[in-house]
């Protein structure tokens, strides 16, 4: 049962039909794995937190600097040296104090990830390195939790929502050169609202998820913040991939 | 044959596969994924994927910040 202030808290979710009451209660009871709070997790923090999303994990290692503050939304420039993880759980919390929130000032690795995936319902890859991405991927379908996983840089957003019960590719399917990509966010730049329509973008396809609405599993979404254009672009499964294909594939 | 790539088109005469059109037209393929009218072909097919007339081909180039 929702109490009075949650009846109004959430009245936007509630007169919707696509997620109603059964919804709102189905968030309630969710638990998110945010992993990076950056340019993506700052606004998909924000909106799971809203929306009345119920445990949300965060993890970063990171502090506050000032040049982050143009895309980061959750922080401000008192934050700047603070710890990120910290400052976003005190932000999240004064926003819904429905939401029970742990927040982890660690960097995720090989060692703590597994722990960390295993408790939650859905995994948001919010990081902004290919190699954390790759573990990240690994420790999702070494335990079966699914992943949406996104990514920007200047006017280009990415995101793809996996399922390691479903039969198409995974992250290292769709990038398996283990290359590092010339041009990060620190010197190719990035548009603010292109990432942070990526990092909503994530939300949006956690909250469709947990209220029961079929997702395009294993579609790269590209967008293009210039022309606004999206793009769909559908990811097989490597027969190779070490992660998903061979013996560890499953062929649902 | 009238072959898309991105944003542009390219007039292509012989048969040719995914491997050959990219050498041919001197494309950067480090670092991209590609996809052949919306599915995304794993390198190791590049070479035995011919290609057909009106084929519309996406380059993506990866992107890890956030
Ligand atoms: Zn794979």
């Amino acid at each position: 049962m929702l109490s009075n202030e949650q009846l109004l808290r959430y009245s936007s979710n509630l007169l919707m039909k696509e997620i109603g009451e059964a919804g709102q209660q189905r968030l309630l009871k969710s638990h998110v794995l945010i992993i990076g709070l950056g340019g993506l997790g700052c606004p998909a923090s924000q909106y799971l937190a809203s929306s009345g999303v119920g445990k949300i994990t965060l993890v970063d290692h990171d502090t506050v600097s000032l040049s982050n503050l143009q895309r980061q939304t959750l922080y401000s420039s008192d934050d700047i040296g603070l710890s990120k993880a910290r400052q976003a759980d005190h932000s999240l919390s004064r926003l819904n104090p429905d939401v029970r929130i742990t927040a982890l000032e660690e960097k995720a690795y090989e060692e703590n990830l597994d722990a960390l995936v295993e408790q939650a319902g859905l995994v948001l890859d919010c990081t902004d390195n290919r190699e954390t991405r790759y573990l990240i991927n690994q420790s999702c379908y070494r335990l079966n939790t699914p992943l949406i996983s996104a990514a920007a840089r200047g006017f280009n957003g990415q995101l793809i929502a996996l399922n390691p019960e479903h039969s198409h590719g995974c992250y290292q399917c769709l990038y398996p050169d283990d290359v590092n990509e010339p041009l990060n966010c620190s010197n190719a730049g990035i548009a603010a609202p292109v990432v942070g329509i990526m990092g909503s973008s994530q939300t949006l396809q956690a909250i469709n998820y947990f209220t029961g609405h079929k997702l395009a599993w294993g579609y790269l979404h590209t967008f293009n913040g210039l022309s606004q254009n999206w793009q769909q672009l559908y990811l097989p499964r490597a027969a190779s991939c070490p992660v998903c294909g061979g013996q560890n594939a499953h062929s649902s | 044959m009238r072959i898309q790539v991105n944003d542009k088109h390219f007039e292509v005469t012989e048969k040719t596969n995914l491997s050959q059109l990219l050498s041919a037209q001197d494309i950067d393929t480090s670092a991209v994924a590609l996809a052949l009218n919306g599915q995304i072909i794993h390198r190791e097919q590049w070479q035995q994927t011919e290609l057909k007339d009106n084929d519309s081909i996406t380059l993506v180039q990866a992107v890890a910040g956030g």
